[in-house]
């Protein structure tokens, strides 16, 4: 007969072993929020820079959904890729790939928030907007994270689209159809993608590599990706000024297009001419990354500020 | 961990995502009152 342990419950295994339910810390890290407010930024300014006003309670409710929507599509494209995202060391600390959370927990709680994004959005505004922002997410999940992350080194160019949408829904969810304005907004974030993340991949190169995702500089190499970084540089800085060329702001957003688009043109050509060697931290090319992401707040906000000073 | 310590983090961790459950829900049907409002032309 066996022997009892006279304390049977600790045996138990050790903490990291048994299921623990995720912490809610970890459902808001799901949404990606650092990502979220560039996000909800450009959606906000693309409902302020529309023609109509809509009620405070509204907009609130429009800006929220963007930003529910947004996180949905986060939350589902980490539950797809959680077994890339163990093998790099800037995403390996995810919920997922660090088994705080279970995959069927991402799985409902981006399925449920895309869900109820979109109908918000459609009770509170209209349904064209309630439909971009479906559309938008269905495109990050199921064009770029399941069909060309994995499968082409194009898959940045393509999938820039879906980041693209926000100040398009912001719009629409203002004035109920679509403009050149919100084209031309869209246009520049989907210009504006691949070298901002180009600029990424070429400094996490090694991460992207030994996961198998095929990302520019990993299937083309460094100078090749440098050159493409260039070469999509100067249709998203024309897009950054055709507002402004087409008199649909004023000389405040024309001026500061030039001037922010010129230093990007700077930072880019020095991310071409880097030839970088051992240890030298690849300087250049997070100096572009990071100015990139300052490049979309300014425009977009001094967009604003435009539009408040007409 | 023992399993009373084990139940006590779970139980602890479950009142924690309740809260926040609630007061997500609770804000949510304010901003549904104020959606239904601002329709009407509040």
């Amino acid at each position: 007969m066996e022997t009892m342990s006279p304390e049977p419950s600790s045996n138990l295994a050790s903490s990291s072993e048994l299921p623990m339910p995720a912490d809610w810390r970890d459902f808001i890290a799901l949404t990606k929020p650092r990502v979220m407010t560039l996000v909800v930024f450009t959606g906000l300014c693309g409902l302020l820079v529309a023609p109509v006003t809509l009620h405070p309670v509204l907009a609130f409710a429009a800006v929220l959904c963007i930003a529910l929507g947004a996180g949905a599509a986060a939350a589902l494209n980490q539950w797809y890729e959680s077994d890339i995202d163990a093998k790099m060391k800037r995403t390996a600390q995810r919920p997922l790939p660090a088994g705080r959370m279970d995959r069927q927990s991402a799985l409902h709680f981006g399925v449920g928030m895309s869900f109820f994004s979109v109908i918000l959005l459609g009770v509170a505004t209209n349904w064209f907007a309630a439909f971009i922002l479906a559309i938008s997410i269905l495109f990050y999940v199921m064009i770029y994270t399941v069909w060309l992350k994995r499968r082409t080194a194009q898959n940045i160019v393509i999938g820039g689209a879906a980041g693209a949408f926000p100040p398009m829904i912001g719009w629409v969810a203002a004035t109920g159809s679509l403009d050149v304005m919100p084209i031309l907004l869209f246009a520049l974030i989907f210009l504006w993608t691949p070298p901002h993340f180009w600029a990424l991949s070429l400094y996490v190169r090694m991460d992207y590599a030994n996961a198998g995702v095929p990302m520019l500089p990993v299937i083309a190499g460094e100078k090749v990706t440098r050159q493409h970084i260039a070469v999509y540089t100067l249709p998203m800085v024309a897009v950054a000024v055709l507002p402004w060329l087409l008199h649909l702001t004023g000389p405040l957003y024309g001026i500061t297009a030039i001037a922010t688009s010129l230093i990007f043109i700077w930072l880019a050509w020095r991310v071409l001419i880097h030839r970088p060697v051992e240890g030298d931290g690849m300087k250049p090319e997070k100096q572009l990354f990071f100015y990139s992401i300052l490049y979309q707040f300014i425009l977009f906000g001094v967009l604003v500020v435009d539009k408040v000073m007409q | 961990m023992n399993e009373l310590e084990y139940t006590a983090a779970v139980r602890a961790r479950q009142l924690a995502r309740a809260k926040v459950m609630a007061w997500t829900l609770g804000a949510l049907v304010l901003l549904t009152f104020g959606i239904t409002i601002a329709k009407m032309g509040g």
